[in-house]
C-alpha cells in the first residue's frame, strides 16, 4: 500500500508541477516542452484557464480605449497646429478660446443652439469620462468596494463615516483631558449648498439614484453637525458650492463721477419680457425720476408707478438719489419691471450689506426671466385646453 | 467557440487561424490550444474563407500627409463645400443627447451644409490685399478729417450687402439705396430752401440737417441709385423755379410767423386805441404799417409772440409771453413758486 | 376719558393749525394763507355752484367730508393780486389758466368765483363748455336758430344756464340799475320794453325755452353795455374755453350733418362776451385738454389747445400756469385727508403716495379713495 500511495503522490506531484508550471506562464511565448506537455495533457488544458474570455475582452477594450484617447489627443494637437497655420497665428500662444474663435470664423453657422455648432475641443472635454480598467488580468478588482457596483460613491460614504468616527474619538479624548480647544463651534455653512446630483455624478464618474443622493446629503449634514467638524473642513469643502450672495460681494461695481462731482452708476441691459433699457442713478439727488425724458407720469397706471418707486422706498433712498432711464420695447408692465430691476441693481453700490441681503430676499435683485409662452397647436392658448369631455 | 488547428508538427511553433469568435477581438494564441480540433477532410473552411469579400484598401487621407507649415491658400483656393479628407482639423458637429459624442467630420452632412470660409483665412486675405494694392492709389492726404470729407464729398450713398447660410447669394434687400445730403451744403436762398423743404417733407431731419432719400422701387441696385440721384436733382431744380401760383401764398401758408401781418398786431393796436379811448377802425395796410414803438412794451410783446410761434410752444416761450403781456397791461410780476 | 377727549381735541387742534385757515374771505387772503384750506359757507356754495362750477369728483368728496374746503394756491392768489392792481377803465384783461390734467384749474375758477362774489361783481359763469357741445344724450334738443340763419340753437342748455346765472346773481339783479337798454321783440305778443329790469328778461328766457338762446345773446349785449357805462363790474369765468375752437362737436343736425362750434349760437354769444372791446370787466378762462379729448398728444400748453383762431381771438392774454402740488401743499392736503379720516395708516404711506401720484392733485385724490 505505501508503494501505491507513493506512486499516487508522485503522480499528483507531477500533476501539480505541471499545473504550477502552466499557471505561472501567462506569456504568449511558449517553449516546445510546454506546448508538448499541454497538448498531450488534455485535462490540464481544460482545467487551467488563466484568463477568461470576457476578462480578456474587457482588458482589450480598456487598452483600446486608452489607445484611442491617445490617438485623439495626437490628432487634436496636430489639428491645432494646422489651425494656427491656417489662421497665421503662433501655435505656442494659441489657447482654447482662440481655437473656438477661429472655428467660428471659419464655419459661421447660424444655428441657435451652441451645442449644435461645430466645435473642436480637446478629447477629454468631448468624450465623457470613463473609468480605467477596474480589475487586473486575474480578475481581481483594484478597488476594495468594486463589488458594490458604485465603488467611488460608497468610498465617499466610507470616508465620511471614517471622519465621523475620528471626530467622535477626538471628542472623547478632549473630554477625558478636560481641555477645550479653540474652535469648538460647528461650521457655519449658511452661505452655500451641497453639490447637486449631476455635479456629483460628474465628480464620481458614476450614475447615482435620487435615493442615494439624498442619503449622501444626510451623511454630510450629520458630519457637519458633529462638534469639532472644522477638522474635516477640507473634505467637506469639496462638496460645497457657494450661494449667489457671496458672488455678489465681488461684483458690485464702483460708481463713477460725472462733471459736477456726483457719483453715478449706470446699469445697462435691463430686460423684462420684451422691454430693454438702461438706468442711471445719481447719488446726491433730490428724488427726481425721469423716464425717456418724461416724469413718472410716463406710466399712467398706478401699478407701474409702484413698481418703479418700490426699490427706492424699500431702501429709503427715495429723496436722496436721482433716477434717469431710457427704455423701449414691451408694454407698461414689462418696462416698469425692467426699470425696477435696473434701479435695484444700481442701488447696490450705494447701500450697505445688510440692506443688500434684505433686497435680495425681497427679490429686487433677481432678473425675471419669464417670457410669453408659445401657443400650441390644437389648444386655444399656451396651457388652456379645449373643454374636457368625459366621453 | 471553435478553433481549428491547421498544421500540427510536433516541436514547432505553428500558425493558428481563428475564423469565428464570440467575444474577443484579437486572435489569441492560448485559446486555440484549448479548443477541440475539428477534423476537416474536405477542407471546407478554406473554401469559406475564399468567399469572404476582400476589403478594398482605402489610401490614407490627404489630410494625414499635410505638413503643419504648408500654404493653406494653395490647398483651398476658392469657395468649396467642406471636404473631410482635405481639411486636417478634427472638427465635430451635431446635437447629441447627454453622454454621447458629437459625430466626427467624416460623412457629416451638417458640416457640409454650413458655409465655410476656409478660402478666406487671414493670411490669404493678406496676400489678396497685397496683390490688389498695386491697382489702388493712396488715400488723399487732405481728406483726413470728417469736416474735410463732408466739404468735398457732401453726398453720402449707403448700400448694403447680405450673406447668409442658404444656397442662394441673392437677397432682395440688397437693392435698397439711401442717399444722405446736408441741406447747408446746397446753397439755397430763402425761397428755394422753403420750397425744397416743402417738397421733401418728412425726409428732412431738423436736428441733423440731413435730407435722406431712400429708393427701393427698382429691382436692381444701379437703377435705384439712378433714381435717387434723379430725385435729388429734380427737387433742387424745382426749388429754384418760381411758379405763377406761388404768388398767391397767403399768411396762413407761411412757414414762419411774421407778426406784422398777423391778427396779433391788430389786437394790440385795437387794444391800444381802446386804452386811449380812440375808436377808429384802421384798414389792413394801416395795421401793417402801424408803428408799435408808440405803445409801451410793444416791442417786447412783439418779440414774445413771434418767438411763441416760430420757436414752438414751450414753457420758456410761454413765460416770456407772460412777462411781456404783464408789462404791457400793467400787471404785477408773476412770483416764482417757492 | 377726559384725558382722551383732551388728547383728541389737542390732536384736532394741532392738525387744524397746520392745514386750515380761518380766513374764509378770499379778499383778505394773502400769502400767509398760502397752502392752507379754507371752508366755504354751505348756502354760498349752493348759490354759487348750484348748477355746476365744481368738478364732479370734488362734489362727491365734499359730500363725504360734509364741508367744502378749497386750498389757497398760487395761481388764484396771483390772479387776485392782478385784479386788485388793474385799472378797470382799461379794456378787459383775460387770464387763461392752463396746466396738466387734474392740477386744479376748475378749482381755481371756483375760488375766484367766490372772490368775485365777495367783491360784488356780476358773475357770468359757464361751468363747462363741453356740456353744451359734446354731452350728447339720446336726443339733444336742438333747433335751428330763428334770428340767425344757418346756426343751431341749444334751447335747453341755454335755459339751464339762465337759471344758473339767476341764482348766482340774485342779489345784484334786484338792484334797480340793471335795466334793459333797448326793446326786444320776441313774437307778436311778447316783447320786452326798454327799461325793463334785467331779471325779467332772464325769467322770460327761463319760461320761454324757445327764445332762450336769443335771450342769452341779449343779456350778453346788455351786460357789456352796463359794464361800459360803469354801472356794474363783471366777472366772466369760462371753464374749458378751448372747446369753442375745436374743429368738431358731437352735435349733428337732424339731417346728420356735423356741426362746428361756430355754428352754435351760444358759442357766438360767449365769444362776443370774451372780446376785449369793453371795460370794467375781468375774464378768467381755462384751457383744458379734457375739453379736446380727441387730441392724444399730452400737450397742455394754451396755444396748442386754443388753436390759431382762439389765440388770435384772445391775444393778448395772461397765461397762468396751474401746477401740481408743491411739497408743502402736498403735506397740507395729506393732513387734511387724515383729519377727515380719509387716509389711515402709517406715515410712510405719504411718501409713497407722493411719488405715485407725482403730486398731481387729482391723482392723489383718486389714489386715496380706496385706502
Amino acid at each position: 500500500m505505501p508503494v501505491s500511495k507513493y506512486f499516487s503522490s508522485s503522480l499528483h506531484s507531477v500533476y501539480n508541477k505541471n499545473a504550477r508550471q502552466y499557471s505561472s506562464s501567462h506569456k504568449n511565448t511558449t517553449n516546445a516542452h510546454d506546448i508538448n506537455d499541454q497538448f498531450t495533457d488534455w485535462e490540464t488544458l481544460n482545467k487551467k484557464k488563466s484568463i477568461s474570455k470576457p476578462m480578456k475582452a474587457y482588458l482589450e477594450r480598456a487598452r483600446e480605449h486608452d489607445d484611442f484617447m491617445k490617438k485623439q489627443q495626437i490628432e487634436y494637437n496636430i489639428g491645432k497646429r494646422h489651425l494656427t497655420n491656417m489662421m497665421g497665428e503662433d501655435p505656442e500662444t494659441f489657447t482654447q478660446r482662440d481655437v473656438d474663435r477661429a472655428i467660428e470664423y471659419l464655419f459661421p453657422s447660424g444655428i441657435y443652439d451652441p451645442a449644435a455648432r461645430p466645435l473642436m475641443k480637446p478629447p477629454e472635454e468631448v468624450f465623457p469620462a470613463r473609468k480605467a480598467a477596474e480589475f487586473d488580468e486575474a480578475g481581481r478588482p483594484h478597488h476594495f468596494l468594486f463589488y458594490t457596483g458604485k465603488p467611488n460613491f460608497f468610498q465617499l460614504l466610507f470616508d465620511a463615516a471614517e471622519h465621523l468616527e475620528n471626530l467622535h474619538k477626538f471628542e472623547d479624548k478632549v473630554l477625558r483631558n478636560k481641555a477645550i480647544p479653540e474652535q469648538k463651534s460647528k461650521l457655519d455653512l449658511s452661505s452655500g449648498v451641497w453639490v447637486s446630483k449631476d455635479q456629483l455624478e460628474i465628480m464620481l464618474v458614476e450614475t447615482i439614484s435620487d435615493l442615494e443622493y439624498d442619503n449622501f446629503k444626510l451623511v454630510m449634514e450629520r458630519l457637519v453637525s458633529t462638534p469639532y467638524s472644522y477638522r474635516c473642513i477640507d473634505f467637506i469643502e469639496k462638496f460645497r458650492k457657494p450661494l449667489a450672495s457671496q458672488k455678489f460681494a465681488l461684483e458690485i461695481p464702483k460708481p463713477s463721477f460725472d462733471e459736477e462731482g456726483r457719483a453715478y452708476i449706470t446699469t445697462y441691459e435691463c430686460l423684462r419680457k420684451k422691454a430693454r433699457g438702461d438706468v442711471t442713478i445719481h447719488s446726491p439727488g433730490t428724488g427726481k425720476i425721469i423716464i425717456n425724458g418724461k416724469d413718472i407720469t410716463y406710466f399712467e397706471d398706478i401699478q407701474s408707478r409702484e413698481q418703479v418707486i418700490f426699490p427706492l422706498i424699500f431702501t429709503g433712498l427715495q429723496n436722496r438719489v436721482d433716477v434717469e432711464c431710457n427704455i423701449e420695447g414691451g408694454g407698461p408692465s414689462g418696462q416698469a419691471g425692467a426699470i425696477r430691476w435696473g434701479i435695484a441693481w444700481g442701488l447696490r453700490s450705494f447701500v450697505d450689506k445688510s440692506m443688500l441681503e434684505s433686497m435680495q430676499v425681497a427679490g429686487l435683485l433677481t432678473r425675471d426671466h419669464r417670457r410669453r409662452e408659445r401657443k400650441k397647436p390644437g389648444q386655444p392658448g399656451a396651457r388652456k385646453k379645449p373643454t374636457w369631455k368625459r366621453r | 467557440m471553435s478553433l481549428f488547428i491547421k498544421h500540427y508538427r510536433p516541436g514547432s511553433i505553428f500558425k493558428k487561424q481563428i475564423l469565428w469568435r464570440l467575444n474577443s477581438s484579437v486572435a489569441e494564441n492560448h485559446e486555440s490550444e484549448e479548443e477541440f480540433r475539428v477534423l476537416d477532410i474536405l477542407k471546407k473552411r478554406d473554401k469559406q474563407q475564399k468567399r469572404v469579400a476582400r476589403r478594398i484598401d482605402v489610401p490614407a487621407d490627404r489630410a494625414e500627409k499635410m505638413s503643419t507649415d504648408q500654404n493653406w491658400g494653395n490647398v483651398w483656393p476658392g469657395p468649396r463645400s467642406f471636404h473631410p479628407s482635405t481639411v486636417p482639423l478634427p472638427i465635430r458637429q451635431g446635437f447629441v443627447p447627454k453622454g454621447q459624442v458629437p459625430p466626427g467630420k467624416k460623412a457629416n452632412a451638417e458640416l457640409m451644409k454650413i458655409p465655410n470660409f476656409l478660402h478666406l483665412t487671414p493670411p490669404v486675405i493678406k496676400t489678396q490685399c497685397e496683390a490688389i494694392k498695386k491697382f489702388c492709389t493712396e488715400w488723399p492726404k487732405l481728406l483726413n478729417s470728417e469736416e474735410a470729407i463732408e466739404k468735398h464729398y457732401p453726398v453720402e450713398v449707403i448700400t448694403s450687402d447680405y450673406c447668409h447660410a442658404s444656397p442662394t447669394i441673392r437677397n432682395p434687400l440688397a437693392r435698397v439705396v439711401t442717399l444722405r445730403v446736408k441741406l447747408s451744403t446746397l446753397n439755397l436762398d430763402k425761397h428755394a430752401k422753403d420750397k425744397l423743404l416743402r417738397l421733401v417733407g418728412d425726409h428732412y431731419d431738423e436736428k441733423t440737417d440731413l435730407i435722406t432719400l431712400t429708393a427701393d422701387r427698382c429691382p436692381m441696385r444701379r437703377q435705384n441709385l439712378d433714381y435717387v440721384n434723379y430725385l435729388l436733382t429734380a427737387c433742387y431744380h424745382e426749388a429754384w423755379t418760381v411758379e405763377d401760383w406761388e404768388k398767391e401764398k397767403m399768411e396762413a401758408d407761411m412757414e414762419y410767423y411774421d407778426w406784422n401781418n398777423n391778427q396779433s398786431k391788430k389786437n394790440l393796436v385795437n387794444w391800444y386805441h381802446k386804452c386811449i379811448n380812440k375808436d377808429i377802425a384802421l384798414s389792413e395796410d394801416e395795421y401793417k404799417s402801424f408803428d408799435t414803438s408808440v405803445i409801451d412794451h410793444g416791442e417786447e410783446y412783439k418779440l414774445a409772440v413771434s418767438s411763441l410761434f416760430n420757436d414752438g410752444e414751450r414753457e420758456e416761450t410761454i413765460n416770456n409771453y407772460d412777462t411781456a403781456v404783464r408789462k404791457l397791461l400793467g400787471l404785477p410780476e408773476r412770483k416764482p413758486i417757492e | 376719558m377726559l384725558s382722551r377727549n383732551i388728547r383728541y381735541a389737542c390732536r384736532r387742534y394741532s392738525h387744524a393749525v397746520t392745514f386750515r385757515t380761518t380766513e374764509s374771505s378770499p379778499t383778505q387772503q394773502t400769502d400767509n394763507q398760502f397752502g392752507l384750506f379754507y371752508t366755504v359757507n354751505k348756502d354760498l356754495c349752493k348759490q354759487l355752484y348750484g348748477h355746476g362750477g365744481l368738478p364732479k369728483s370734488y362734489m362727491k368728496q365734499s359730500k363725504t367730508f360734509a364741508e367744502t374746503a378749497i386750498m389757497v394756491r398760487r395761481p388764484a392768489l396771483d390772479i387776485i393780486n392782478c385784479i386788485k392792481a388793474t385799472d378797470l377803465n382799461k379794456p378787459a384783461i383775460r387770464y387763461v389758466l392752463y396746466g396738466e390734467d387734474g392740477t386744479g384749474k376748475s378749482m381755481t375758477i371756483a375760488h375766484l368765483l367766490h372772490y368775485a362774489f365777495e367783491e360784488g361783481y356780476l358773475i357770468v359763469h359757464v361751468p363747462w363748455v363741453s356740456d353744451w357741445l359734446r354731452r350728447v344724450l339720446r336726443h339733444k334738443e336742438m333747433a335751428n336758430s330763428l334770428t340767425r340763419e344757418g346756426l343751431v340753437d341749444l334751447p335747453l342748455d341755454a335755459a339751464a344756464w339762465l337759471l344758473h346765472f339767476k341764482t348766482q346773481n340774485q342779489h345784484l339783479l334786484k338792484s334797480p340799475e340793471f335795466i334793459v337798454s333797448k326793446e326786444y321783440v320776441w313774437s307778436k305778443r311778447e316783447k320786452t320794453e326798454a327799461g325793463a329790469p334785467l331779471h325779467e328778461l332772464v325769467e322770460l328766457g327761463i319760461a320761454r325755452v324757445k327764445y332762450a338762446c336769443d335771450v342769452v345773446d341779449a343779456i350778453v349785449n346788455e351786460v357789456k353795455l352796463l359794464s361800459n357805462s360803469k354801472k356794474c363790474k363783471t366777472f366772466v369765468a369760462v371753464d374749458g374755453y378751448n372747446g369753442f375752437f375745436n374743429p368738431l362737436t358731437r352735435l349733428k343736425t337732424p339731417t346728420k350733418k356735423k356741426v362746428a362750434p361756430e355754428e352754435v349760437t351760444l358759442t357766438t354769444s360767449i365769444l362776443e362776451l370774451t372780446k376785449n372791446d369793453w371795460t370794467n370787466a375781468v375774464m378768467v378762462l381755462s384751457a383744458d385738454s379734457i375739453a379736446n379729448p380727441d387730441d392724444d398728444t399730452k400737450n397742455y400748453l394754451p396755444q396748442h389747445l386754443l388753436y390759431r383762431k382762439g389765440f388770435d381771438h384772445l391775444d393778448p392774454f395772461v397765461p397762468v400756469k396751474v401746477d401740481r402740488y408743491t411739497d408743502r401743499e402736498f403735506l397740507t392736503c395729506a393732513n387734511y385727508y387724515r383729519d377727515r379720516l380719509w387716509i389711515r395708516g402709517p406715515l410712510d404711506m405719504e411718501t409713497e403716495l407722493k411719488l405715485t401720484s407725482a403730486c398731481n392733485p387729482f391723482k392723489f385724490m383718486e389714489q386715496c379713495a380706496p385706502l
